[in-house]
């Protein structure tokens, strides 16, 4: 028996000995806490915000380092070698993107973030003007400005009742779609302060449409990305407890006829309210970009018609007709 | 050379006074505290050596039925002075017989028995009259209880069976009385309810403490390592206690109890693996709250073995799988701290295993100043110090604490946790894993004495769950613990 435990022992310590990962300190790498990249000429730069506990201080401090190279593995292979310590990405939280990246930056990157050693595919996408100036803000109410950034993006999320898909594993997931959609918070930096303005909308890889706060709302209602919550809209506000909306679509006379109803569950609404946000909805509909990913819901719910079209359906959407609809209840 | 009693077996006694009452005191030159005295049977002549070890005995008892009876009687005639005539008419003893072997006579002797070695008589009266002093009946210090019985055993083993018959008033139980030890010739009784226990498991044991060759059984962990298979075994496979109520329901589930003259902690065989969990006042409180206590016991037994383990694993293989706010805590907290975190880790158990020695060992009064001083203020000093980590800290602290709470298993909890924090070091939650299983190979291919021992828990069915990871109401607890060849406890009465 004693023969029999000892090599089945050695045995599961041999197999386990190919497991053996790397014995780190906590204290003996940096944490990086925010990445960003950008483009400029003909390099791309990566950007690190960096956390480390250095000795005889009793409060982490906060760093960025950057490095530029001809793509983003090279360059963030370039940043560490500028570092001290090893680094770690298992507790970065936000990524941020320059909107001058180009669509094969953005798949290097989306490449690059899917095989970097440990990083939380739950990580936040961003996009900011000034990459570099959004990494270097302060914390302000987390340990570091990168969770600040995450923080922020969660909260504005739970206030208005807005979501964005801008997570690295629903971005990652994208990818398989037929036009692959995702938006991403727009991050303004002013004195060291930053706030969010809108969204930016990515279809395939590549800046498509930049939207305010007003549109990134509307569209957040329409594409049912909506929870709930307090509404503004041109000084109309309103107090949503469900909003859903209903998509259908048919082709005509090889017209394609988009028809889309959200119905309001409201505990408090402005007279006007209703007027105002279907009117303004409708504009946005009718900028003629699919911003909203008809093309996925058309996949989804009408199989066989997006076969019938799918060939060319950006012609079919750049005629096609949408009728768009409110109706309220109050509960 | 002569070396114990086992030599002078077989020899007997011959009928010559003078060569046999030289015989005794030859072997017996040496100690000093052998009394001797010669007396005359009233007005026969007829001598009679009275033969004592000074200290053992009951000196007062010698002389009132003893020694008074045999000087004043008034036998005149020499045919009248024989053992058994004096047995049957002089002596005021309850406890007299004859003897012929010298190996016997010197057994009795040595251990408080009177010898009295008659003139023209080969064979010998040994006279119980033992009466050294005992500390008494007191309540165990390791197994206090809050509410239950509070008596616990002495060192004297036939106190000690006088308790446990006490408590199980029924002719069923057996004792069985074994001398072991070549020198030390130590009483040693094995206990058993006739018709509960299994009679191979006590052939079994029988068989194994006959077979010891030991020159002397100073306690019954002497037996018990000897007896016990696997002899390299980090959990126990026999149980101890010091609690004749402990005793009295292990005999009544068909358990072996060896109670060994001497020491106050008597065996207890089989001994299963929920045995660790299970506490002394468990059946003394009501059974909810036992429950809970048990299961908070298991609970326990995990956060010692693991705590300290996983938070190493954690804190270098591991680190993703923290929050964020707790890996950069533990990132500042370790700032400065010299040592590896597995370094760190065994040296903060190694620190509070000596804590702990010291405060058992430490006189009652000064181990709460030993407390205060290593709990508190060597372990903040060394936080400020920044020699140790907070976390760590607290990871083994809580792992100690919840040990605290399996005194059963205190030796296999300490190796165990060791064990699982240089895997967690090597191979993080891998190396865990592994250990675990191997672990849990190695108590699944345990036995107590040809009981799985892992039992309940091996092969569960709701009556023997009863009784293992909780207490059920008496009401409830139909039949006794699985190895028992009589399972039913109790019938169940129909209303």
């Amino acid at each position: 028996m004693i023969k029999k435990t000892f090599s089945l022992s050695l045995s599961l310590i041999f197999l386990f000995l190919t497991a053996c990962t790397g014995y780190t300190e906590s204290d003996s790498k940096y944490i990086i806490s925010a990445m960003g990249f950008e483009r400029v000429g003909k390099e791309i730069i990566i950007n690190l915000q960096t956390l480390s506990a250095d000795e005889g201080k009793e409060e982490i401090t906060q760093n960025a380092y950057s490095f530029s190279s001809s793509t983003p593995f090279a360059a963030f292979n370039g940043v560490k070698t500028k570092l001290a310590k090893p680094v770690t990405l298992e507790h970065c939280s936000a990524i941020i993107l320059s909107p001058d990246l180009k669509r094969e930056d953005i798949i290097n990157i989306c490449e690059f973030c899917k095989n970097a050693e440990r990083l939380n595919t739950s990580v936040y996408f961003a996009v900011c003007k000034d990459v570099k100036g959004l990494l270097e803000c302060k914390a302000v109410s987390q340990a570091a400005g990168g969770y600040d950034i995450s923080a922020f993006i969660e909260t504005r999320t739970e206030d208005t009742g807005m979501s964005y898909k801008n997570r690295l594993y629903e971005i990652l997931s994208a990818k398989e779609d037929f036009s692959p959609t995702f938006n991403l918070p727009f991050f303004i930096v002013e004195d060291g302060e930053f706030y969010i303005d809108g969204e930016y909308i990515y279809k395939d890889f590549s800046s498509f449409s930049r939207l305010d706060n007003t549109q990134s709302l509307l569209l957040s209602v329409i594409t049912n990305r909506y929870s709930g919550g307090n509404l503004y809209i041109e000084n109309e506000a309103a107090q949503i407890d469900t909003a859903h909306t209903y998509f259908s679509a048919d082709l005509k006379e090889d017209r394609l006829y988009i028809k889309l109803k959200t119905k309001f569950c409201f505990k408090e609404h402005s007279q006007n309210f209703k007027n105002i946000f279907e009117s303004d909805a409708l504009r946005l509909l009718n900028k003629k970009e699919d911003i909203y990913d008809f093309a996925k819901l058309l996949e989804q719910k009408e199989r066989k018609l997006f076969e019938k079209i799918k060939d060319n359906y950006k012609e079919y959407f750049n005629k096609s007709i949408i009728e768009y609809s409110v109706e309220v209840m109050v509960k | 050379m002569h070396t114990g009693i086992e030599d002078y077996k077989g020899i007997l006694l011959s009928g010559d006074f003078n060569k046999d009452t030289k015989k005794i005191e030859d072997i017996l030159k040496n100690d000093s505290i052998l009394f001797k005295r010669m007396i005359k049977v009233g007005h026969t002549g007829v001598r009679c050596q009275l033969y004592y070890i000074d200290g053992m005995v009951n000196a007062s008892m010698i002389d009132d039925s003893v020694i008074r009876p045999l000087v004043s009687t008034s036998i005149e005639d020499k045919a009248l002075a024989t053992t058994t005539f004096l047995m049957s008419n002089i002596l005021f003893t309850s406890d007299a017989k004859t003897q012929t072997d010298l190996g016997e006579i010197l057994r009795s002797l040595l251990y408080g028995d009177t010898v009295l070695i008659l003139e023209n008589s080969k064979t010998a009266i040994l006279i119980d009259s033992k009466g050294w002093r005992t500390r008494g009946v007191s309540e165990p210090v390791d197994e206090r209880v809050l509410q239950g019985p509070r008596e616990g055993f002495d060192e004297a083993a036939m106190l000690n069976i006088a308790l446990i018959r006490r408590k199980l008033i029924t002719p069923d139980l057996c004792t069985e009385m074994l001398h072991v030890g070549k020198r030390s010739e130590t009483l040693v009784f094995l206990c058993y309810l006739g018709s509960l226990a299994d009679k191979k498991t006590v052939e079994l044991i029988r068989k194994k403490i006959k077979a010891i060759a030991i020159d002397g059984i100073l306690d019954s962990n002497y037996i018990a390592e000897m007896i016990k298979k696997p002899k390299y075994c980090l959990f126990k496979t026999i149980g101890t206690t010091e609690r004749p109520d402990i005793v009295a329901a292990r005999l009544l589930e068909g358990r072996i109890a060896v109670v060994v003259d001497g020491t106050p902690v008597v065996l207890t065989i089989p001994y299963l693996f929920c045995e660790n969990f299970q506490s002394d006042e468990d059946y003394y409180l009501n059974f909810i709250v036992s429950s809970v206590g048990r299961g908070l016991r298991y609970v326990c037994f995990f956060l010692a073995i693991l705590v300290p383990a996983a938070f190493v694993a954690l804190s270098v293989h591991h680190f993703d799988l923290l929050p964020t706010s707790f890996a950069l805590t533990l990132t500042r907290l370790r700032g400065g701290v010299p040592f590896p975190s597995v370094i760190e880790c065994l040296l903060l158990i190694f620190v509070f295993e000596i804590l702990k020695e010291t405060g058992v060992r430490m006189p009652q009064s000064l181990g709460h100043a030993l407390s205060i001083v290593g709990g508190l203020v060597v372990g903040q000093a060394s936080v400020e110090a920044g020699i140790i980590s907070a976390p760590m800290l607290i990871a083994v602290a809580l792992s100690g604490i919840a040990g605290l709470m399996i005194p059963r298993l205190k030796g296999a909890v300490l190796y165990i946790k060791v064990l699982f924090v240089i895997a967690a070091a090597l191979f993080g939650f891998y190396g865990i894993l592994a250990l675990a299983f191997i672990m849990l190979l190695r108590v699944l291919s345990l036995d107590s004495f040809g009981t799985d021992y892992t039992l309940p828990l091996l092969n569960p069915n709701r009556q023997s769950l009863k009784d293992t990871i909780i207490r059920a109401p008496w009401e409830n607890m139909l039949t006794r613990p699985a190895f028992n060849r009589n399972k039913v406890r109790k019938e169940r009465i129909d209303d």
